[in-house]
Formats: C-alpha cells, sequence, structure tokens
C-alpha cells in the first residue's frame, strides 16, 4: 500500500495485542480490577509482559481508580515514558487509538496500553461513584451547576432522550423511519448470535416484528434500539510499527486518524444552531483527505451504535452515502456480515455485544484484520472505526500490514 | 452480607438548577416569570443557554433581551422511562426543543397541557411558568393557537 503523505504518524504504530473481561449485567467488580484483567489479557496477547508497557492512553471521563501511579503500583506496568487522556465517553475512543500512535510514532514510548472499564451494569451495586454501578445520569445532585440545569429539569436527562430528539428531527427531515432504525437492531443482534462473548447473543436472532413489538424507551426509540449497560472491560496494545512486524499476532496498521468537534448534544441547544448535519461531514472529509484508503476500500465499519439512528447517521456523517441516505443505505441486510454492502459491527456493537463505550468495537476491528471474527468479512485488509459524532470525536483506518 | 454501595439510590427530588456567574441573570428574569436571553448587540444574535459572550464575534455586548415567549416545537421525545423518581408520576412525558419565535435560536423544554399523542413537529406553543422551588420558577411550554 502506498505511503501516505499527510501525516508523518500515518502507518508507523500498530494494534498489537487486544484483551477483554466476560462482558455482563452484573460483575460486581470494580473498574480497577476489571481494567488489569483485560489489561494483562491485551499484553499476554501480544506476547509482551507487563512491565514492557512504557505508555498508557486512556479516558478521563468517568475514570475511578485507573491512573497513571494505579496503573503502576497496582497492576506492575512499567515506568510510563508516556501518557495520555481523552474525556467525553463515546466521543472518545477513536482519540485514545490516535494519541497512542502518535505517543509511539514520536519515538515517546513503544507499547502503549489503551483499555477503557465500566461497572454500568444494571445488576451491579449503586455505589456513591457516578460509574459504581447503574446510570450515571442517575446520580445528579439536587442542585445542578453545569449544563445539566439546561436540560435535566425540564425531564431530558439521559442520552437515549437526547438521541430520540436527534432522531425525531432526523425522521422528520429525511424521510428515515424506525423501519430503518430495525436494520441496524437485526444487523447488530445476528452478528452478536455468532460471537459466543456477546451478551445477547444467547437470546438469539431478532425479527422486524420483535423490534415492532418492544417496548417505548423515549419515542421514537424503542428497547431494541438501544446499547445494553454494561460491566466489562477491553484494552488494546499499540506498538511501533517496527517492533509490530516481529511480534506474535499479524499486527492492525493504524493508517490514519483525524478529529472533530461539534456542539454537545447535552443541552440540544445549539445542535441545529450550528446547523450540525453539516458540520458533522467535517470528520469524514479529514479522514479520507488523509488516508490513501478511500470509503470504497473499506470492508467493514466499526461505528458507535449507542442507539440505532446514530449508525444511519454516522454512514451518511463519513462518506458512505448521502445526508439523508443512510436508512435507504441500510436496506437489503446491507449493514450484516460477512457478505452485506458493508458490515457493520460484526461483534453485536453496543446494542448486541456491550457498551465499553465503544472500546469493544476497537477489539472487534482487530479481529477482523487478524481474520479471526466470529462473522468474517472476507478479504478484510482495510476497516473504519468511528466514535460517537454526538461528542467531540474522532475516527481512524485500520489496515493490513 | 450487604454489598458496598447498596445503600445509595438516585436522587429522590427534581434537580433544580444552581444559578453561577455566567447565569443567574437569566434565572433571576425566570423568578419574575420574564423569559430573557441574551443578544448579541453585534451581530444581532440570539443565544441561548447563557455565555459570557458571542462565541460568533467574541463580543461581550451580550444584552439581556426580553423575549415573546412564543415558539414552535422543533423536535421531542415522549419518555417513557422516568430515570428519576421525581419524573415517575409524569410519564410518559413530553418534552422538546423549542425554536423560539425570534430566530435560530432553541431551548429544551418540558411540553405542559397536551397529550403525548398531539405532540407534532412545527406546534405552536408559548411559554408558561412552573415554581419549583423558592427560588427557581423554569420555563415549561404549553400549546398556543397560531
Ligand atoms: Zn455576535
Amino acid at each position: 500500500m502506498p505511503k501516505n503523505k499527510n501525516f508523518v504518524v500515518n502507518d508507523k504504530a500498530a494494534v498489537t495485542g487486544i484483551g477483554q473481561t466476560a462482558f455482563s449485567s452484573g460483575l460486581n467488580r470494580s473498574t480497577l480490577d476489571m481494567a488489569a484483567e483485560a489489561i494483562l489479557k491485551a499484553i499476554a496477547d501480544a506476547g509482551l509482559t507487563p512491565k514492557d508497557i512504557d505508555g498508557v492512553s486512556k479516558y478521563s471521563f468517568g475514570l475511578q481508580e485507573e491512573t497513571e501511579n494505579h496503573l503502576f503500583q497496582e497492576i506492575g506496568l512499567g515506568n510510563f515514558s508516556f501518557y495520555a487522556e481523552q474525556a467525553h465517553g463515546g466521543g472518545a475512543y477513536a482519540a485514545v487509538i490516535s494519541t497512542a500512535a502518535i505517543g509511539v510514532a514520536s519515538g515517546m514510548a513503544n507499547h502503549v496500553i489503551c483499555f477503557r472499564s465500566r461497572a454500568r451494569g444494571r445488576k451491579s451495586v449503586f455505589g456513591p461513584g457516578r460509574d459504581q454501578g447503574g446510570r450515571p445520569w442517575e446520580k445528579v445532585s439536587a442542585r445542578l451547576t453545569g449544563h445539566g440545569q439546561y436540560h435535566v429539569p425540564f425531564g431530558l436527562m439521559s442520552p437515549v432522550q437526547e438521541m430520540a430528539c436527534i432522531a425525531r428531527r432526523y425522521m422528520h427531515d429525511y424521510g428515515v423511519t424506525d423501519d430503518h432504525f430495525a436494520n441496524v437492531a437485526i444487523a447488530t443482534r445476528k452478528h452478536a448470535v455468532a460471537n459466543p462473548l456477546s451478551m445477547m447473543g444467547v437470546r438469539g436472532p431478532i425479527t422486524r416484528e420483535d423490534y415492532r413489538q418492544s417496548r417505548w424507551i423515549a419515542e421514537p426509540l424503542r428497547l431494541l434500539d438501544c446499547c445494553i449497560e454494561t460491566d466489562g472491560a477491553t484494552a488494546v496494545v499499540v506498538s511501533r510499527a517496527d517492533l509490530a512486524r516481529k511480534m506474535p499476532r499479524k499486527p492492525a496498521v493504524i493508517h490514519a486518524f483525524a478529529q472533530d468537534t461539534k456542539p454537545a448534544h447535552y443541552t440540544l441547544s445549539d445542535w441545529w444552531r450550528w446547523n450540525r448535519d453539516e458540520m458533522a461531514l467535517e470528520l469524514g472529509r479529514r479522514l479520507w483527505a488523509n488516508s490513501e484508503i478511500k470509503a470504497k476500500d473499506i470492508k467493514a465499519a466499526f461505528l458507535y451504535d449507542h442507539f440505532t439512528p446514530m449508525v444511519l447517521l454516522a454512514l451518511e456523517d463519513l462518506g458512505f452515502c448521502k445526508r439523508g441516505e443512510g436508512g435507504a443505505f441500510s436496506e437489503n441486510g446491507a449493514l450484516e456480515g460477512p457478505h452485506g454492502r458493508l458490515p457493520v459491527n460484526t461483534h453485536g456493537g453496543q446494542l448486541s455485544e456491550a457498551f465499553i463505550h465503544g472500546f469493544n468495537n476497537i477489539n472487534e476491528a482487530v479481529r477482523q484484520i487478524r481474520g479471526d471474527s466470529t462473522t468474517q468479512v472476507p478479504r478484510c485488509n482495510a476497516v473504519i472505526v468511528a466514535a460517537a459524532s454526538s461528542d467531540p470525536t474522532g475516527a481512524f483506518i485500520l489496515r493490513s500490514d | 452480607m450487604t454489598l458496598p454501595g447498596s445503600k445509595y439510590g438516585p436522587v429522590a427530588t427534581m434537580p433544580l438548577p444552581e444559578p453561577g456567574w455566567d447565569n443567574y441573570k437569566f434565572w433571576d428574569y425566570c423568578k419574575q416569570h420574564k423569559l430573557y436571553l441574551q443578544r448579541c448587540a453585534k451581530c444581532r444574535n440570539y443565544w441561548y443557554y447563557p455565555r459570557p459572550l458571542c462565541p460568533i464575534d467574541q463580543s461581550r455586548d451580550m444584552v439581556w433581551t426580553e423575549m415573546s415567549g412564543k415558539g414552535t416545537v422543533w423536535t421531542y421525545t415522549i419518555a417513557h422511562h422516568p430515570v428519576l423518581p421525581a419524573f415517575a408520576k409524569d410519564v410518559p412525558l413530553p418534552v422538546g426543543v423549542i425554536k423560539l419565535a425570534e430566530g435560530d435560536v432553541y431551548m429544551v423544554g418540558r411540553l405542559m397541557d397536551v397529550r403525548p399523542q398531539d405532540v407534532s413537529i412545527g406546534m405552536p406553543v408559548e411559554v408558561t411558568w412552573f415554581d419549583a422551588s423558592d427560588d427557581i420558577s423554569l420555563p415549561y411550554w404549553k400549546p398556543r393557537k397560531s
């Protein structure tokens, strides 16, 4: 594949190890405990030891006890010569990887650990911290100092309600229907059924009728439009590409990446004021401008499927189809692996595998490049991974070497 | 055995604003049942939520301006899950984004005096006030005749 001339860091880093815990609606384990398990599995998968890890890239949003010194003193990772943090839950996960790539490409580190650990399963213990069981939006205080004061007192307080407002306007503006939303739910469940590590696979596939019968959470979104809150953790090792070629696993090379900011979804007030539909195209423009691999070359897509309509919007935002055509794009099993037009979230995604703030999408993207997926796309040599477009966001391309 | 943290639960009351330096004037006007938003004296755009300067031209000449209190439903949801116990008696609860009559400015607001199935995009609404506590009144919205 030709060298990219845009970013000096393109093709300079690769994912060399992946790891995860079990996914469950109630593990009753600390986020540090689960992070440690996923991290050590990823390190072992890369053929490394904990002391080989000299960098860390992670989230700051909802972080409990997984700070640099905790990782050093409680898990026994190496002395970090590089560390970085990203905020913004579902918008951050692509940037966690691109920051790690910058870290190794700059020479500051050889092997950077990246991870996400969540304790949000409904059955888990409802601890005092925002991420110690239950939903964080249930843990608002009686008086709100931040932007929450402009929506929480009015009854708009959880992501599903905010995304429902966006979905309603999307349907109104472009004629997208809940039948299109069902395409996403059905595809991701099909993938989960093939994936023994998924949470929803044991429940079997869903039909269009199952979708229609599922109860309203926030109209126009039903239960089957929503991701599944999860206890669990995933981790990946990002290594220097030259080192990756001597390591045991087939490297998933980080070819290109991009980042972008837009108005926040929390208050929604600025979402349309700033013409979100136009602004959201910028991430894709930046990514493809910086990538030798183009949208038509992508064999599978890992999109942030916290709620089904957001997958259709992401297909449009990233240039896989025109604005308003995401619904039509999803027809005829287009999103279903292994042979659909563009298989999406072939592990089951946040909708049906587990909700690890998108981070489990990265592990599956790597499995597709390795040829290890339970819904393996043939000749899968290039995939896209994109974070939630409703936050400051990012996306990256993985390719085989 | 009691698991750690099992004594905690969601806040029981409706969470209310705690005014700060950037927005106390907005909530002060609300207390008087008046809807005032900031308008940039330079570019003439209205802004909500309150902010210290205009994000288009960085002007700090943000003039508190009384609004007509009229708007239309730009989008909405019918929330069936209350999330907090304080909303349990209110579901299914219509809540939406109101586009104000003055122009390209939007407010999240609860919709009152309307059955959930009767809410629609473009529906004309006007502000109605809810006195949530001694110090906080919230702007809600109800249908108006166009
Ligand atoms: Zn201005």
